[in-house]
């Protein structure tokens, strides 16, 4: 309770932050009278440009943190995360090929529904190709195949292009960012993250009793194929919509829970909100790292930050999953 | 007084038969242990009254197919502690034995949590992790957060593996004295152990499963033959005088490898 209102005061005062920041940064005097409307110009910058953005940052972060939290607490293996199932490259595969083909423009309602179909095939192909109860090692392997097929989709895609400014657009879009962002992209994706949100959160004391491993779980009186079903539905709805409008943004999903997760005393359950709010907060602190860190071009992209970050830290864990595994004495 | 039957119980695994089809009861009131050798389909037969694999036939209880009862009735109804009870994620061990108070709807810490971590010895290590535990320590919150469950039955699969000798006692003791209390819950008790000797001492009955089949199914002293044990467990016998609830009872019990 108190971890989780502590973060919220982070995630308000990162939120105030993402709205200060920018081009034209603005102080505490600023934010108010763009907020209140009493300077046009700066209620234009806040009303148009930062708040979907930091809205934006929010709603996907959060799912991000969410999504793994939740796909760790079914897989039971701190390892597990959206990105390395190949849930985000399958659904940016989707959206490409929707865009790449003409069919349907970046601000179309079927950009987010092609995610989610994409994340949705790629996590139960995952649980198909690995099986249920698998180990660990095949669940990364299947998700590393699953990845590469659909990075492989995406090149084909890009190859194929018949306009070459395409191409280069969705490729910058790829790379995740949530710049120049309006509130028709807030409209497009917040409905599907909220109900997969919604899907995941409900799932929460079934996780904790699948800590207990699924035949225990069962004879407790869980619907294990119904909450594998929903998470696995939930974890597509929410990063498929993320996706569909912000690029392919990483790692998140395995950062956030990992933090949070000793001040919970490891409960699944009680993981999934502190995991989304870390998740809200992370995406802020590398929106604002893009926007901070000066380049001589393009901007910074958020997805390239969180990759950048995340992947050292995922070596960290894996380190810390091979000392413990040599404790128990296995090979 | 309730009471478990299974009607032509049987598993398979496409041509593999694990277990013919069985006709069993297990009786509120009892202490049942379940023996086999190595293979003999002992926890298949576990699974199978529990409701946790495919199996042909029927399990009731009171009459009633445990398989038609919804899933947390049927979870009040059979509590299940599997082999080798695996904990994914650090949990305190009282939220470990809170989780058996799910299908009652919740998993917070109750009295029926606090009478079981009393019952067990388990109240000093209430807030340790409960994969920082022994072996032997785990095992016993594994079978704490089985009684929680506060089930009419309870199956149990080798809950006395990884104990050493004193906890072994006790932990049959404990079982012992839920059967036969008043008012408290599980009340027909399954347990699979190898022991032989343990068996005698603490089983008002005992099931004999060899390669699927049930092979005998009774007092220890009918079950427990020179040539049931020969057979089944392939081994040379003794005949022992083991002491039960004051009295003492022949059995044939395991000597050397038959040769």
């Amino acid at each position: 309770m108190a971890l989780n209102l502590a973060l919220a005061c982070l995630l308000t005062l990162l939120g105030a932050l993402s709205m200060a920041i920018g081009t034209t940064s603005l102080g505490i005097d600023g934010l108010i009278a763009g907020l209140t409307g009493t300077d046009e110009r700066l209620t234009l910058i806040l009303y148009e440009i930062r708040l979907p953005r930091t809205l934006l940052a929010i709603l996907i972060g959060g799912s991000l943190g969410l999504s793994g939290a939740a796909l760790q607490g079914l897989v039971r293996n701190p390892l597990a995360s959206p990105s390395l199932f190949g849930a985000p490259a399958s659904a940016a595969l989707a959206a490409v090929i929707l865009i790449s083909s003409g069919m349907a423009g970046a601000l179309s309602f079927a950009l987010p529904v092609a995610g989610m179909v994409g994340a949705l095939l790629s996590v139960v192909a995952l649980l198909a190709l690995a099986g249920r109860d698998a180990p660990i090692i095949i669940l990364l392997l299947s998700g590393l195949v699953l990845s590469s097929f659909a990075a492989a989709g995406t090149s084909l895609a890009l190859n194929l292009s018949p306009n070459p400014f395409a191409a280069l657009e969705v490729a910058f879009w790829l790379l995740g960012s949530l710049e120049d962002r309006s509130f028709q992209h807030v409209a497009m994706a917040a409905p599907f993250i909220l109900m997969g949100s919604v899907l995941l959160f409900w799932q929460a004391s079934s996780l904790k009793v699948l800590s207990l491993g699924e035949a225990t779980a069962v004879s407790l009186g869980v619907a294990v194929a119904r909450v594998r079903l929903a998470v696995v539905v939930g974890v597509a709805m929410a990063v498929g919509a993320g996706v569909s409008v912000a690029g392919t943004i990483g790692l998140i999903g395995l950062v956030a829970p990992h933090l949070v997760r000793p001040l919970v005393g490891y409960d699944p359950a009680r993981l999934l909100l502190p995991a989304a709010l870390s998740g809200a907060c992370l995406l802020l602190v590398a929106d604002l790292v893009v926007r901070l860190v000066p380049t001589s071009g393009e901007p910074l992209k958020v997805g390239v930050v969180t990759a950048l970050v995340g992947a050292p830290f995922f070596l960290v864990l894996v380190m810390r999953e091979r000392r413990a595994l040599a404790l128990k004495g296995a090979p | 007084m309730n009471q478990l039957e299974a009607h032509g119980l049987g598993v398979a695994i496409g041509e593999k038969t694990l277990l013919h089809p069985t006709d069993l009861v297990l009786r509120s009131g009892e202490l049942t242990v379940l023996i086999g050798p190595n293979g003999a389909g002992k926890s298949t037969l576990a699974k199978a009254l529990v409701g946790l694999v495919p199996a042909e036939g029927q399990v009731l209880v009171n009459g009633v197919r445990l398989a038609e009862k919804p899933a947390r009735d049927r979870a009040r109804t059979i509590a299940y502690l599997p082999q080798g009870q695996a904990h994914s994620w650090p949990l305190d061990v009282e939220n470990v034995v809170g989780l058996g108070r799910y299908p009652h709807g919740q998993t917070q810490t109750d009295e029926t949590v606090e009478r079981v971590l009393t019952d067990l010895g388990l109240l000093e290590l209430r807030h340790r992790a409960v994969t920082t535990l022994s072996g032997g320590e785990q095992m016993r919150v594994s079978l704490a957060r089985a009684l929680a469950v506060d089930a009419d039955f309870l199956v149990a699969d080798e809950p006395l593996a990884s104990l050493d000798p004193h906890h072994q006692f006790a932990i049959l003791d404990r079982l012992q004295a839920v059967t036969q209390a008043e008012g408290s819950s599980p009340t027909g008790i399954l347990v699979v152990i190898h022991d032989l000797r343990l068996a005698t001492r603490y089983a008002d009955r005992i099931w004999l499963l060899h390669e699927g089949r049930l092979v005998a199914d009774g007092h220890p002293e009918k079950v427990l033959t020179s040539d049931h044990v020969q057979r089944v467990f392939d081994v040379a016998t003794t005949d022992e005088t083991v002491e039960r609830g004051g009295s003492t009872i022949k059995v044939a019990l395991p000597a050397a490898i038959s040769s």
